[in-house]
């Protein structure tokens, strides 16, 4: 019965997962068809180029902002407060064996 | 010949005209230095070797020659901006702007200096006129992560504006209707609280060592799973460096980590972890991080047969996540890989993992966001002392939505689901996870 209401779940997990990859390529799409960018002026195609040879845009601060990861709910490090290890290890423990 | 004599007249009168035009024109734009020239001085060959003092007595020996040049200012500004002198970086950029207020370059460089010296709201201003008015280029890329890390209610990651230390408190509620992750289902709701504090020792050049402490809580409401109340501290170290190599923004890291976990009942674990990372954008919206970790891990019960049911060990893990930009910032997509590797003192607990996980992060209206993530992981037990090999696989879905309050207040709201099957039908569970946690950064 259990193995059941497991499987169930899956089956609704797996539906929940291919909405997902649906909302992802939806987002893929609608990206895609974003208007393309205006031109860009002269002076400022110069003024790239001359940053990009010069390495201007190689600033430490410029380089720990575009590496910085994207958020992550709902820790501030990239993390759950907790990973809830002691609760399922504790079950892994006793199996087979006197705790 | 009257007529004649006119016509040479007017025709010497239009080349008088034409030469003193000419004259003018040279003269006007030798008033501005050509990008060839200001590419081959030696103030560029000084910059591009990062020799910033010397990169800068040679500017202003060039504006000498080429009085208020935006392009020569800027790169005054530049240069004292890298030396960390942020009010002479910032006189220049407004001496470049007199003189040409729509260059978006000295706008966008302004806007670093601004953030670095904690101007948030000018700063704000100026990548966001970078990102209306330079689509496309990489001013507008790199304006709209910095803009991204201005955003209301934005507690990831490092404090804005180059502060040296940044803390952290979070505290919510959750109801979890799974509390001991078994086949049957016990729920309970318990408050949790953490805290962290980091401080950069060292920011300088592209190094940075940085120094956290961090503590975790958790209170169940029933009495009956007190047993499961955590209290967590830990510290770590980080070094890490950040440049460029042939163009390719990197930051490799090394990290030592100490993690102690007390359950209510008593010791549970305590972890040492040394990593190493490499992160790099070889295209510009996606980065890549490749990580080693190694953890020593060292339990307080080792159970009846130590030799079985120790957990005591070491477990490597290596990976690679992948961090992609879609529409800007506005959509994030994350996916990774990990393999793990534990080599514990008792066999029932020698593993072989595979982790995937798959992430996405939706800006919405009024600076909220919705993170949808989602994983699967496979564990083998190749050594497990039982009637057959111990084999577990785990679903995990989860979606949550962050609401800023304010610029250092946050809200979460969120639920998370596990699956757990295995071989072993006690070991197999599902799990409901919802949580509720007010996030403020000091």
């Amino acid at each position: 019965m259990l193995r059941s209401a497991i499987r169930k779940r899956r089956q609704r997990l797996v539906t929940q997962l291919a909405l997902l990859v649906a909302l992802l390529l939806l987002a893929v799409t609608a990206t895609a068809a974003e208007a393309p960018a205006p031109p860009v002026s002269p002076q400022l195609a110069s003024d790239l180029q001359i940053d990009h040879e010069l390495g201007a845009l190689e600033d430490p601060v410029i380089i720990r902002h575009q590496l910085e990861p994207p958020p992550t709910w709902p820790g501030p490090r990239d993390a759950q407060p907790f990973d809830q290890e002691p609760r399922d290890a504790g079950r892994d423990f006793c199996l087979n064996q006197p705790c | 010949l009257r007529q004649i004599a006119k016509s040479c007249v007017a025709g010497f009168a239009a080349l008088v005209l034409f030469g003193l035009v000419g004259a003018w024109v040279e003269a006007a734009s030798a008033a501005s230095i050509a990008a060839a020239d200001f590419m081959a001085s030696p103030a560029a060959e000084a910059f591009r070797r990062l020799d910033f003092e010397a990169a800068l007595a040679g500017f202003q020996a060039l504006l000498a020659r080429y009085p208020d040049d935006p392009l020569i200012l800027r790169y005054i500004g530049i240069s004292n901006h890298r030396l960390g002198r942020y009010g002479a970086a910032r006189e220049a950029f407004d001496a470049a702007l007199a003189v040409d207020p729509d260059n978006l370059a000295v706008v966008f460089y302004r806007a670093i200096t601004d953030y670095e010296t904690g101007e948030s709201d000018a700063a704000a201003a100026g990548f966001q006129r970078v990102v209306a008015g330079a689509r496309g280029t990489d001013y507008a890329n790199r304006a709209r992560e910095f803009l991204a890390k201005l955003q209301p209610g934005n507690l990831s990651g490092e404090r804005p504006g180059g502060a040296r230390w940044d803390s952290f408190l979070q505290a919510g509620l959750q109801y979890d209707d799974n509390v001991d992750a078994a086949p049957d289902h016990d729920d309970s709701l318990r408050f949790t609280e953490n805290a962290t504090f980091e401080y950069k020792l060292v920011e300088e050049g592209g190094w940075r060592l940085r120094a956290g402490v961090t503590g975790f809580l958790s209170q169940h409401t029933k009495a009956q799973f007190e047993s499961y109340d955590v209290q967590q501290f830990g510290g770590d170290l980080e070094l890490s460096y950040a440049t460029s190599i042939d163009g390719v923004p990197v930051i490799p890291a090394l990290r030592y980590a100490y993690r102690r976990t007390l359950l209510d009942s008593g010791g549970f674990d305590s972890t040492h972890s040394a990593t190493a990372q490499l992160d790099a954008a070889p295209f510009d919206g996606a980065t890549t991080r490749l990580f080693y970790e190694l953890d020593i891990a060292a339990f307080s019960a080792d159970g009846a047969r130590p030799s079985s049911t120790s957990r005591d060990g070491i477990i490597q893990h290596v990976g690679i996540k992948e961090f992609v930009e879609l529409d800007g910032r506005d959509l994030m997509l994350t996916l990774g890989y990990a393999f793990a590797l534990a080599e514990a003192r008792g066999d029932n607990f020698d593993l072989r993992g595979h982790d995937v996980t798959l992430g996405l992060a939706i800006a919405l209206p009024d600076d909220m966001r919705l993170d949808l993530s989602s994983g699967y992981g496979h564990k083998d037990y190749p050594d497990f002392d039982g009637p057959r090999e111990r084999r577990t696989d785990r679903f995990r879905l989860g979606a949550a939505l962050n609401i800023p309050i304010d610029d250092n207040l946050a809200v979460s709201l969120g639920f998370d689901q596990t699956f757990q099957d295995s071989n072993y039908s006690t070991l197999e569970f599902d799990r409901g996870i919802v949580t509720f946690m007010l996030g403020y950064r000091l």
